[in-house]
C-alpha cells in the first residue's frame, strides 16, 4: 500500500518510514506542510496519509486532510492530543503520539480494512482513536 | 425670544443656562469662602438648597480636607492673583454619602472684586472604571509572571529529563563489550547530548524559547572535542556572531546538523594526522544564517562515506537541513574539508 507520511519532525518522520518500510508499506514521501504534502499526493496517488495534526508554518492537519480526502486519499492523524469528537469523516481514526513501532503497523492495519470497506475489521490497537 | 437672535447673550441669561448645566457649578467669597451662589446640579447630587449651602464653605462638603489644607491650596491663586487650580477629592452629600470629583478652581476678578469660580464634575463613574482597569492589569501581570515560573519549571524538567536519558545511553554503552555496539550507542548519546545542551541552556539563560546560536555553538565543539577524547590533538578557531537568536524548533535540528558535520570532520580528517585544526565560523545578516565548518584535516575518504555509520549521519544532516530549509555545500581535498550551511531566516 503506497503511504504518504504529513509530519514536520523530520527524524519523527524517518523514523516512521523505517518501521513502515521494513513492514512492506511503499512511502511514497515525506511532507512537512499543507502544500508539499497536497503536491506529494497528487504525484503519488497515495492510498493513505499518516498526517500529523500541527505541521510547519502553522499549517492544520485537519486542512490537509480535507483536501486528501478531495483527492481521494484516506487519513489517518497522528498526534499528541486525539481530538475528543469525530472530525466530520476526515480521518479514519486518529493515532496517539508517541507511538510505537507495533502500534503504527497495527494501527495502519486497521485503517487499511476500514478503508476497504471490510465487514469484520480487526480492533483498534491501545492508542488508536477510530472516528465511525 | 429665541436665543439665537439675541446675541450677545445677557448675564442673566447666561446665569440660567450656568444654573441648568449638567456640571456642578459653585461660587465662594474670598473673604469667608462661603457659598455665594450654587447651581441646580451641584444642589440636587448633595442634597442641600441654597440657604443650607450659604452657610457652608468647600471644606464642609470635602471630607478629605480641613479647612487649613483647603485655604493652603488655593493660597497660590490668591497670592498671585490669577490662575487655576485642578484637582481631585470626595464631596460628602447631606445624607453622608460620597462621591469623587475632580475640581477645577479659578479666581476670578470682577472690577476691584475678587470671586472664586469651581467647576466641579462628578467622576465617580470614571474612578470605577480606572480602579476595574488597574485590578485588570494586576490580574494580567500576576498570570503573567506565574507563565513564566511555569516556563522555566518546565524547561528544568525537560532539561533534566533529557539528561537522564544521556545517562542511561552511557551506562549502556559501558556495559557493552562489542566494539561496535559501543560505538553506536555512543553515537546516540552524543546527539541525544547535543538536545539536551539546547534545553540546558534555554534553562540556564532564564530564557523560555531562544537561545544564542554563537553560545551553543562554542559549547558544541568543545563538547564534540571532548567526547571524542581528541583534546590533544585538535585546536579549535572559533570566529562567532553572538547575539543571534534561534527558537528550540530551529535551534536543535540546527545543532545537530552542526554536530553531525564537526563530528564527520574530527573523525576522519585526523586520522592520519597528529595534530590539526577545526574551525567553525557564525555571522548572519537579516536574511539568512551562515555557518562554516572546516578542518585542515586530509579530507572525508570516500571509503568512509559509504559506511553504515556515515549512513544515519548523512541521512540526519539531509533530513534536517530540509527541515530548516538550509542548503548545504561542501568543498573537500588534500588540504582540508569545509562545509558551508545556509539557513534562512524568515
Amino acid at each position: 500500500m503506497k503511504i504518504l507520511i504529513v509530519e514536520d519532525e523530520a527524524l519523527i518522520a524517518m523514523s516512521i518510514e523505517a518501521v513502515l518500510e521494513e513492514n512492506g508499506y511503499d512511502v511514497v514521501e515525506i511532507a512537512d506542510d499543507e502544500a508539499s504534502a497536497l503536491f506529494a499526493a497528487a504525484r503519488h496517488n497515495p492510498e493513505l496519509a499518516l498526517v500529523d495534526m500541527r505541521l510547519a508554518g502553522g499549517d492544520s492537519g485537519v486542512s490537509v486532510a480535507k483536501k486528501l480526502n478531495a483527492m481521494g486519499v484516506a487519513v489517518v492523524f497522528a498526534t499528541g492530543n486525539c481530538p475528543g469528537a469525530a472530525i466530520e469523516n476526515l480521518a479514519i481514526g486518529c493515532l496517539h503520539k508517541p507511538l510505537s513501532d507495533d502500534q503504527i503497523i497495527a494501527g495502519l492495519t486497521v485503517a487499511d480494512a476500514k478503508r476497504r470497506g471490510s465487514s469484520n475489521p480487526p480492533p483498534p490497537p491501545p492508542g488508536m482513536h477510530l472516528f465511525d | 425670544m429665541p436665543l439665537r437672535e439675541t446675541l450677545p447673550m445677557t448675564a442673566s441669561q447666561l446665569g440660567l443656562i450656568v444654573e441648568d448645566a449638567a456640571s456642578e457649578i459653585y461660587i465662594f467669597s474670598v473673604t469667608d469662602f462661603a457659598f455665594l451662589l450654587v447651581n441646580r446640579g451641584a444642589r440636587e447630587n448633595l442634597g442641600y438648597t441654597l440657604e443650607e449651602l450659604r452657610n457652608l464653605t468647600p471644606w464642609d462638603l470635602k471630607p478629605e480636607l480641613s479647612e487649613a489644607q483647603f485655604r493652603e491650596k488655593v493660597r497660590p491663586l490668591l497670592e498671585s492673583d490669577s490662575g487655576d487650580l485642578v484637582f481631585e477629592t470626595v464631596h460628602q452629600r447631606k445624607d453622608g454619602s460620597l462621591y469623587d470629583v475632580s475640581v477645577h478652581l479659578q479666581l476670578l476678578r470682577q472690577d476691584d472684586e475678587r470671586i472664586f469660580f469651581a467647576a466641579i464634575r462628578d467622576i465617580t463613574h470614571e474612578n470605577t472604571l480606572k480602579r476595574a482597569l488597574v485590578e485588570r492589569g494586576e490580574e494580567l501581570e500576576k498570570a503573567l509572571a506565574s507563565r513564566e515560573v511555569l516556563l522555566q519549571e518546565v524547561n528544568h524538567r525537560v532539561k533534566n529529563s533529557l539528561q537522564v536519558v544521556t545517562a542511561l545511553l552511557q551506562l549502556q554503552a559501558k556495559e557493552v563489550r562489542e566494539d561496535n555496539l559501543k560505538a553506536a550507542l555512543l553515537d546516540a548519546r552524543n546527539r541525544i547530548a547535543v538536545v539536551a545542551a539546547i534545553h540546558q541552556r534555554l534553562y540556564m539563560n532564564g530564557e523560555h524559547s531562544l537561545v544564542d546560536v554563537a553560545e551553543f555553538l562554542e559549547e558544541l565543539v568543545t563538547a564534540t572535542i571532548r567526547s571524542l577524547s581528541i583534546r590533544d590533538q585538535i585546536s579549535a578557531k572559533l570566529d562567532l556572531q553572538h547575539g543571534i537568536s534561534l527558537g528550540i524548533d530551529r535551534a536543535v535540528p540546527l545543532a545537530l546538523v552542526v554536530a553531525e558535520l564537526l563530528t564527520n570532520s574530527l573523525k576522519y580528517a585526523f586520522s592520519e594526522k597528529e595534530k590539526g585544526t577545526v574551525g567553525v565560523d557564525l555571522n548572519s545578516d537579516d536574511s539568512a544564517i551562515t555557518v562554516r565548518i572546516y578542518d585542515d584535516g586530509v579530507g572525508i575518504p570516500q571509503a568512509e562515506k559509504s559506511s553504515s555509520q556515515t549512513g544515519l549521519g548523512t541521512k540526519i544532516i539531509r533530513a534536517l537541513s530540509k527541515q530548516i530549509r538550509a542548503t548545504l555545500s561542501e568543498k573537500s581535498g588534500q588540504g582540508g574539508t569545509e562545509v558551508t550551511l545556509v539557513m534562512p531566516l524568515k
